[in-house]
């Protein structure tokens, strides 16, 4: 089955089995390796990407289900503006980076940055829910998340 | 084992999926695929041969509300549901949605597709069920409103001559004086333990004008003749009162379709628990 569908920025067609999983195109078929093939049933949150802008574990969507969809990955978020403040607030907030989990925390800490609603840290703790990080603590995750908040909107004040 | 030949269709209106149901036998709906995911565990999905994907279809993904209801298309996400808010949905549909999986899997998963899911009942059946929810069901030839304690049975329906699908979920707005949800079983996780419980309560005065008590797991249930023997008595219940409720509702919950078990054990707490609230 011919899928067309734009990953990151470019129109893309893959030929595949409609039912393979998305993780693992990005992975074999575009050498993307951000994402992390971890427990393929959504609740690790390592091999996350935007689908349309929503963070969304790769591994549970199928490959049919994506056509005419925008995919982005961290690869091609992190040359953006936004991924700079995020990476800023986790630097300041002591949040280290394994590199298994970052697509994960990176992408849901930009949802949370770039939503209009104020979220106190218990629905800030919520939203990383579906994000199984063992290499830093929660509390830090939050005052990172809140750190990039602040650099976000000076940055837009800025401009 | 990976279907190779599996073909997928996309409709861009329900009368094309009506063209479709009609023309396709056997085909199989998807929209979200978090249940078809969630059962899986291999490098790719199996799925049937002939699918039809409702997921971008937008009179399916809409959402209306009324001074007495709230109208859900089956492809909305629960995402959509959480972001209208506490104020504007039901307390328990709003509780139920919120203990399913994490947010990056509600940005998929639909409400049509927690309904419909085979086996084990998901999340928002109990809370649909105890809200009185209907559902419109079409056939490539028809359309008809269902309350959904008919649609859905515990023992397996008659197979319908003509495919069928979900393209509206109503949902009453009513106000509840007492509005309990419980998840039974690992958060965030659906396993064989999994099952939720409802409990609604509208009272005027000192007397029990409402009460709706649902469960669902392996099995679900809403028993109107139960509920009706509460309606109408004073509150507060007396401990007379509640010791003869529980004695009833071993009568009313069947054991032969819902053996002894650790379900069934908790099912009562939770009715006990629940009911406690009323004296």
């Amino acid at each position: 089955m011919i899928i067309p569908f734009e990953l990151n920025g470019n129109m893309v067609y893959i030929d595949s089995n409609p039912g393979e999983r998305l993780v693992h195109i990005l992975r074999r078929r575009f050498n993307l390796l951000a994402s992390k093939e971890g427990c393929l049933s959504g609740r690790c949150g390592s091999c996350m990407i935007l689908l349309d802008g929503n963070p969304i574990p790769s591994c549970i969507v199928p490959v049919f289900q994506i056509r005419n969809a925008s995919i982005v990955t961290l690869e091609h978020f992190s040359k953006s503006d936004d991924y700079g403040d995020i990476k800023e607030g986790f630097e300041n907030a002591g949040v280290s980076m394994c590199g298994f989990c970052d697509a994960g925390k990176i992408l849901v800490a930009n949802a949370i940055v770039s939503s209009d609603v104020r979220m106190s840290k218990e629905e800030i703790k919520a939203m990383f829910s579906g994000n199984m990080c063992r290499c830093t603590s929660i509390d830090d995750l939050v005052a990172g998340v809140k750190n990039a908040i602040a650099i976000r909107r000076k940055r837009k004040n800025d401009k | 084992m990976i279907n190779k030949y599996t073909t997928v269709y996309h409709a861009s209106s329900i009368s094309e999926i009506q063209m479709i149901l009609k023309n396709i036998a056997g085909i199989s709906l998807v929209a979200g695929c978090t249940e078809i995911a969630r059962r899986q565990t291999g490098r790719a999905l199996h799925l049937q041969a002939n699918v039809l994907s409702l997921a971008k279809i937008p009179e399916l993904c809409t959402i209306a509300k009324t001074e007495r209801y709230i109208e859900f298309g089956p492809c909305v996400t629960l995402d959509a549901i959480l972001q209208l808010g506490k104020k504007n949905i039901p307390d328990a549909l709003y509780d139920s949605v919120c203990t399913i999986a994490n947010p990056g899997v509600r940005a998929i998963a639909t409400l049509g597709g927690n309904i419909a899911a085979k086996g084990q009942r998901l999340s928002t059946f109990a809370a649909l069920l105890a809200l009185d929810t209907r559902l419109e069901i079409r056939t490539p030839y028809e359309a008809a409103w269902i309350p959904m304690a008919r649609y859905f049975s515990n023992t397996g329906k008659p197979q319908s001559k003509d495919p069928e699908f979900i393209s509206k979920i109503r949902v009453p707005t009513e106000s509840w004086d007492i509005s309990i949800h419980r998840r039974i079983g690992q958060s965030g996780i659906v396993t064989d333990r999994t099952a939720s419980f409802t409990f609604l309560v509208k009272f005027q005065k000192n007397v029990l004008a409402d009460i709706r008590i649902a469960y669902a797991g392996k099995f679900f249930f809403r028993k109107r003749e139960f509920e009706n023997l509460m309606i109408g008595r004073t509150l507060p219940l007396s401990e007379k009162d509640m010791i003869n409720l529980m004695d009833k509702a071993e009568l009313f919950f069947e054991k032969d379709l819902f053996p002894p078990s650790y379900e069934r054990k908790c099912l009562f707490n939770l009715l006990e628990e629940s009911l406690r609230e009323l004296t």
